[in-house]
């Protein structure tokens, strides 16, 4: 099954879009022109939006057009910034901080003209591919860093951390529970939907998810607990039970998993986007269940059509010439 | 409330617009074009194997291009019009995840509609926003009042009114949309077939009988090139014509190219068509022979048409919209010839008047055509700054009505509740 891919990594051609990429193709775009070898220097206020939460707002002023400010608004910052999220910031993108705009909670301010060095390479271009993935790195530091302590060896059975992923429901979902232990680190997605309907889709989803996962080779082994039973990693974390409605979804990396720097970084944005994965997924069954209805209809339709009876009354007709029959 | 900027998307036929709210150039503008696999059916998902992920192969927009070996291009939209909603919500489901990357769940989602859209595709569109995506709230637009609104970045807050004669001119077709207080006076919509593609290939023809040394294969692109970059409306012909003779020099440009295959540069004369191109709006008669009724006259027609009360106001705000209308000097061009048929009428009244032995005192009628910078997305940039507002939560139709009410909802336009 296909779905299984979702781990594997692997995006064969022709499949469609399967996994939304991590990099927001918006601001990617408007930071590219600037930061790459075009060399635009123009001003720009843009404002939008992304998954999980997440605002942006980009600025660049008239007066000083070579000094981007991305301005981002993320939940939980307080949380994020103490496990990992200061610390992610401040090797991606040194003394680059700034103080952000109200309403947002982390700023960097970038000076076009000399883009700041980081590990992912010295070019602007490259800067600006980080900058549109900021979200990763800002929501994926809990993760980046269980899984970085897990890579070095360090990693010990520690205390529950728990990233408050998106928006909860009424009734509760949207968190991620990190536990570490010496040789692994599980992660726990408690998934909830609003509406019913989503719900529904997303039990018989995940259930499937996790079949299809075991059919491919090396990668994570996922396990899926209904709703209201937390597996036994998070058993005894206060409120669990009232958190998965639709279910949990536990992931278990291990060594092997993240063993190069690359690896690692394609997990931790595997990892942020599970919720917005499953969320598209859910969205885009239910649309292929309407066109399956609108076929089934018309399909219907033309059976009804074919059904019509023809009149049987006998009618009289008239022939060229005037002279009347009837015909049966 | 927390800043989370409803998503503004604009399906027209050509391009589909779309962004945040609150920004002043949509994000997003995309040919209106799903490519599914053409190997296959249409109808053939239904006996799809379990598990595959058929339904999510195909590409929308700038991306159908790259995959024409494989896959076949769809346009679902026609004339305005939606046709094929199979593709139009896979269509929407690719803008808002892949494009807009957001949670529709949490965004307000702004559409538009074609004056004169059925009441049926509007519950439709309603139902596939509610259902699928769940949207929270959800507002559809009418194009042309979305334009009028576009407008009010020119004027003061006491003249921003929602009546107007709206004149949207895209790529395909030209509308001339009366609207009095929001409400489109259907019955006096005049359309007229000649638009921006008209103008690309009436550049084209001109450059042709010239003997432009233009490569065949880059023809259609340059007359493009030289309609967006040079075309101009003169305020008139023969003095134009005789203006380029006395002093080529000065208003005969130059065009440049590269010849794709071989790369050598070529350079080609750009003349008269700079402001023959847009003529074809006031003397239609240069480049087609079935349409013959210069843009002026429509409009005038169909402002006679609509209730004598609304005519004021919709001769003091003509307001332009879509690509076609960018022209240097169009809007000054189309308000003098307007004012003269206008003028023109009255005072010749007033003489049929006189005749008979009688006066009046008639109170000259202001004709006044609105051009501003955002005239090419105006349709977007009206909405954007429609969903800015905080009205605009007020009139969504949120899914708690939904879901309480069903689709039929979306029939009502809580603009005129407010008016009432």
């Amino acid at each position: 099954m296909a779905w299984a891919a979702k781990q594997s990594g692997a995006s064969s051609a022709g499949s469609g879009l399967m996994h939304l990429p991590t990099q927001n193709s918006i601001l990617l775009s408007s930071l590219t022109p600037r930061l790459g070898p075009s060399n635009l220097r123009e001003p720009c206020e843009l404002k939008v939006s992304d998954f999980d939460d997440v605002i942006y707002k980009l600025f660049v002023p008239p007066e000083a057009p070579n000094m981007i400010t991305l301005h981002i608004g993320v939940r939980d910052w307080s949380n994020l910034r103490t496990n990992g999220g200061q610390a992610s910031l401040d090797t991606n993108f040194p003394s680059c901080e700034t103080k952000p705009d109200e309403g947002f909670d982390v700023a960097v301010v970038i000076n076009a003209d000399d883009p700041p060095k980081g590990p992912w390479g010295s070019t602007g271009e490259a800067c600006a591919g980080r900058l549109a993935d900021i979200k990763t790195l800002l929501i994926g530091s809990p993760f980046n860093a269980a899984l970085q302590s897990l890579d070095s060896g360090t990693s010990s059975s520690g205390t529950v951390t728990c990233v408050d992923m998106h928006k909860p429901t009424s009734r509760g979902g949207g968190k991620c529970y990190i536990i570490p232990k010496p040789d692994r680190v599980t992660f726990v997605f408690a998934v909830d939907f609003e509406d019913e309907t989503d719900r529904a889709l997303a039990r018989i989803f995940l259930q499937e998810f996790v079949e299809a996962q075991r059919s491919v080779n090396n990668c994570p082994p996922a396990a899926y607990a209904r709703g209201h039973e937390p597996p036994t990693e998070v058993q005894g974390v206060e409120g669990i039970e009232e958190d998965g409605i639709a279910g949990f979804v536990s992931f278990t990396l291990f060594k092997s998993h993240v063993g190069s720097t690359g690896k690692r970084e394609k997990a931790v944005g595997m990892l942020v986007n599970f919720g917005t994965y499953l969320q598209y997924h859910v969205k885009a069954t239910k649309t292929y269940m309407h066109m399956r209805m609108r076929s089934k209809v018309n399909g219907l339709l033309q059976v009804l059509s074919r059904a019509k009876q023809e009149s049987t009354e006998v009618k009289e007709k008239k022939t060229f010439q005037g002279k009347s029959f009837q015909r049966t | 409330m927390d800043f989370k900027p409803p998503a503004v998307i604009d399906n027209g036929t050509g391009y589909t617009k779309m962004g945040y709210a609150g920004n002043v150039e949509p994000q997003y503008i995309i040919p209106t074009t799903i490519s599914l696999p053409s190997s296959k059916g249409t109808s053939s998902f239904v006996d799809s194997k379990r598990g595959g992920v058929e339904d999510l192969d195909f590409y929308i927009g700038t991306d159908c291009a790259k995959h024409t070996s494989t896959h076949a291009i769809n346009y679902p939209i026609r004339h305005g019009l939606i046709e094929n909603w199979d593709n139009m919500e896979r269509l929407w489901q690719r803008c808002i995840f892949d494009s807009l990357r957001c949670d529709p769940q949490e965004h307000y989602m702004l559409l538009t509609e074609p004056p004169l859209n059925t009441p049926e595709n509007r519950e439709y569109t309603a139902e596939i926003m509610f259902e699928t995506f769940n949207v929270p709230g959800l507002y559809i637009a009418v194009q042309a009042v979305l334009a009028l609104a576009a407008s009010w970045t020119k004027k003061s807050v006491a003249e921003r009114t929602l009546t107007g004669t709206v004149i949207d001119s895209g790529d395909g077709v030209t509308h001339v949309i009366p609207v009095a207080d929001g409400y489109v006076i259907g019955s006096c919509i005049k359309h007229i077939p000649l638009a921006g593609r008209d103008i690309t290939n009436f550049v084209q023809q001109i450059q042709r009988e010239r003997k432009e040394p233009i490569p065949a294969e880059d023809s259609l692109e340059t007359a493009r090139r030289t309609k967006e970059m040079h075309s101009y409306v003169c305020p008139d012909l023969v003095k134009e014509f005789a203006k380029y003779d006395s002093n080529p020099q000065k208003y005969i440009r130059k065009y440049e190219g590269i010849k794709k295959g071989t790369g050598r540069t070529w350079t080609s004369e750009v003349g008269y068509e700079r402001f023959l191109g847009p003529e074809i709006f006031f003397n239609p008669e240069i480049f087609s022979s079935d349409f013959l009724t210069p843009l002026p006259e429509v409009v005038d027609e169909a402002i006679l048409k609509c209730p004598i009360d609304t005519r004021r106001g919709l001769y003091n705000n003509i307001v332009l919209s879509g690509g076609s209308t960018m022209f240097k000097d169009f809007g000054r061009r189309l308000n003098r010839d307007i004012k003269k048929r206008v003028d023109g009428r009255m005072q010749a009244n007033l003489e049929r008047l006189g005749a008979l032995g009688r006066t009046a005192n008639a109170q000259p009628i202001d004709v006044n055509v609105v051009s501003h910078h955002m005239q090419r997305y105006a349709v977007w940039f009206g909405g954007s700054m429609l969903a800015s507002t905080p009205e605009f939560y007020r009139v969504c139709h949120t899914k708690a009505q939904y879901d309480e009410e069903g689709p039929r909802i979306a029939r009502h336009n809580a603009v005129f509740t407010a008016q009432m």
